[in-house]
């Protein structure tokens, strides 16, 4: 309570006109005249960086769902199986595009991409392992 | 274009608010705007850590930065703490970059003569040169928060988010500072310097 009492008094001391003018002298800068024409050049250079990298990161992610699966697809299963796995691929491909283009991966490099490209072929691998056991499985038994 | 564009003061929160969804979804018109609206603040952040092109880089970038990491703003707050926020940080990280040390505002670069109220309260030379001699004395906090709080008209609680201190430390730097500089304005005039 005393020390919210002291920075209420602390707050209450206000600041001579002259002291106020000469400290925005001191302290303030006016930005050169380019100023603003360089940063919009910047800032649209950013945005189709942006765009870029989004646009990569979505090939990218569709390349890694769907080149496991359509291997697999091709190679292992049987029709009814084949839809279900390039409707799931479909839809992997789908969100993996809206979440890259909403996300903000430009400014992560080229290692986080990588990494993310090796995990997801990785993790979809193993997904297609199982299942592809799964459907062994009940081929057997069927 | 030189610091006299648009302020914010002319525009509602929900024009400001329009303005700012729009120039980070890529419109650059909005995204001028938005530059011309805080070039001036921070620019000033900028210069007051860093030198002519250095500072006039690492403020560009601040803009291109906020862009970049959009997702992290809150539309809630204001965007000049935040603008202030990165453009300290990013000054922070370059000093460390180039491996040079923090320059005290000894080493800060002349300011601008054409201040925007230089025209509405004239002040003696000497007054100014003893306020910006003893505003290089000041510790980094101090200065920054009275520079943030009564020049650039940040609540306590906005100084408080860009300084990353509680905000009775900013209050009492605030008093500190003002003690200070008032002193040495009082002791000038009894010396019959001004």
């Amino acid at each position: 309570m005393k020390k919210d009492q002291e920075i209420s008094d602390l707050s209450d001391d206000g600041i001579d006109d002259d002291l106020l003018t000469a400290l925005q002298q001191c302290t303030r800068f006016v930005p050169p005249d380019d100023f603003l024409l360089g940063t919009v050049d910047r800032f649209q250079v950013a945005v189709r960086r942006n765009f870029g990298w989004a646009v990569a990161m979505g090939i990218a992610a569709a390349l890694s769902v769907s080149t496991p699966l359509f291997w697999f697809t091709i190679l292992h299963i049987k029709e009814v199986t084949k839809a279900l796995a390039a409707c799931v691929s479909a839809c992997a491909v789908v969100v993996e595009f809206i979440v890259t283009l909403w996300s903000q991966l430009p400014e992560m490099g080229t290692g986080i991409l990588l990494s993310l490209w090796v995990a997801t072929f990785i993790v979809v691998a193993m997904l297609v392992k199982v299942f592809k056991i799964t459907v062994s499985e009940q081929n057997a038994a069927g | 274009m030189n610091g006299t564009g648009t302020t914010a003061e002319q525009r509602t929160p929900e024009e400001i608010q329009d303005m700012i969804s729009a120039a980070f979804s890529g419109d650059s018109a909005a995204f001028g705007t938005l530059v011309t609206m805080y070039q001036q603040p921070v620019y000033s952040m900028c210069m007051r850590y860093l030198k002519g092109e250095d500072a006039r880089d690492a403020a560009q970038e601040v803009f291109i930065k906020a862009f970049v990491h959009r997702q992290r703003f809150s539309a809630d707050k204001s965007v000049l703490p935040w603008l202030l926020t990165i453009a300290k940080n990013l000054c922070i990280d370059r000093i460390r970059k180039n491996r040079h040390e923090v320059p005290g505002i000894a080493e800060m670069s002349e300011p601008s003569s054409s201040a925007p109220n230089a025209e509405q309260h004239a002040v003696s030379r000497q007054t100014l040169n003893l306020v910006e001699q003893e505003i290089r004395q000041l510790p980094d906090g101090q200065r920054e928060a009275l520079v943030l709080h009564h020049v650039e008209g940040l609540p306590y609680k906005e100084v408080s988010d860009v300084l990353g201190v509680p905000q009775g430390t900013v209050m009492t730097w605030l008093h500190r500072g003002r003690n200070t500089l008032m002193q040495a304005l009082n002791r000038s005039e009894k010396r019959g310097k001004i």
